[in-house]
């Protein structure tokens, strides 16, 4: 009863942030709790960070480096909202060397792409062709806060 | 089956050689005799426009639906173009047909045919897109555009050609282009992973900056 208060509590000063009230107010709905991470492996944020940098041991550093921004966002969010937010999402190393996050929803594909160099995009694509898409750059030193609340959005 | 092939292409390139059969375009006569006549080029040119509600067909493995981002590339994606409204070129299912005489076999039987439906076009009947990067201050413009590009023993054939700053970027050259651009080049696949996604050609649409 006790967590149920603080986390209404925690919510109603979350929304009313005038940045991130909108994004804030979507991940603290509990109504998709049950897609938040399963897997006890990736509880953690740190080690599943490690599970990614071991897979891919050429990762560029500039690609090391964002990946880390992004994974402390992450763990911001497990630490301070809820780690019950942090939906499953899948990584992958394509032949042009970027690293992708991304999650496959119900009505769209997002991805994260961390390019070998210069920048990261965020990428949101809808099934529905009537529905506008999303893309983004971020550099380093960018909103990589918005980035995350945007990826496990929806 | 595929010794067969071989010895049957083999066949028809001495015969080309005897009889020296390039047609008007100065294209060489398919040499692969399991390809129907009606997907054969012979002696028809390029068509230069397209159609809203034409569609374009594309084998591609069954991953690249999933998520296009992990194995689409920007450079000469081959389509199949099913025609003009009163001229049928092709099925969907062709597109499965190799048309590599150096393969040894007939169908890609690991691909799955892509259907993309053209929605919107340029004023002149064209699907032609560009994408801008500034970097070390210098302006890069790339340009996607979709063309018909009839191969010998596939007419329909058409591709998304890719160039940046009036080069076109290849295979060979990628590296010193595109590779070296990454807004582009994620605005480029972008573009091409929205058409897999929302199977539609849409000059149109573009994605917002939220």
């Amino acid at each position: 009863m006790n967590a149920t208060f603080e986390h209404i509590i925690l919510k109603d000063e979350l929304s009313q942030s005038e940045l991130f009230g909108e994004y804030y107010d979507e991940m603290l709905d509990y109504k998709d709790a049950a897609q938040a991470f399963t897997d006890t492996m990736t509880e953690d944020v740190g080690e599943l960070l490690n599970n990614i940098l071991f897979k891919y041991p050429s990762l560029a550093a500039f690609q090391r480096d964002m990946l880390g921004c992004i994974f402390n966002e992450f763990n911001k969010i497990r630490m301070t909202i809820d780690p019950k937010r942090l939906k499953s999402f899948e990584h992958y190393l394509n032949d042009d060397g970027e690293l992708l996050l991304y999650r496959k929803t119900e009505n769209s594909l997002i991805n994260i792409i961390i390019n070998p160099e210069d920048c990261i995009a965020f990428s949101s694509i809808p099934h529905n062709p009537e529905i506008n898409r999303q893309l983004y750059f971020i550099y380093p030193n960018g909103d990589f806060e918005t980035l995350a609340y945007r990826f496990f959005t929806n | 089956m595929g010794i067969l092939k071989r010895l049957r292409t083999a066949f028809l390139r001495i015969k080309e050689c005897l009889f020296n059969s390039n047609n008007s375009n100065g294209m060489e006569e398919c040499p692969l005799a399991y390809i129907p006549d009606r997907l054969k080029t012979f002696n028809r040119p390029a068509i230069t426009r397209f159609d809203v509600g034409e569609f374009l067909y594309r084998r591609c493995k069954p991953s690249e639906i999933e998520n296009p981002f992990k194995s689409i590339t920007i450079t000469e994606l081959s389509h199949n173009r099913s025609g003009l409204k009163e001229d049928t070129l092709c099925n969907d299912y062709d597109v499965l047909f190799n048309i590599n005489a150096e393969e040894a076999f007939e169908k890609h039987v690991d691909k799955v045919v892509c259907t993309l439906k053209i929605v919107s076009l340029t004023e002149n009947n064209k699907y032609r897109k560009e994408f801008t990067q500034r970097k070390n201050e210098m302006d890069y413009v790339g340009v996607m555009e979709l063309i018909h590009e009839p191969e010998s023993c596939m007419y329909p054939h058409c591709v998304f050609r890719v160039w940046v700053n009036d080069e076109v970027v290849t295979y060979d050259n990628r590296k010193q282009t595109i590779d070296k651009l990454s807004e582009i080049r994620t605005r480029l696949k972008e573009e091409l992973a929205s058409m897999i996604i929302t199977k539609q050609v849409n000059q149109n649409a573009a994605p917002s900056n939220p």
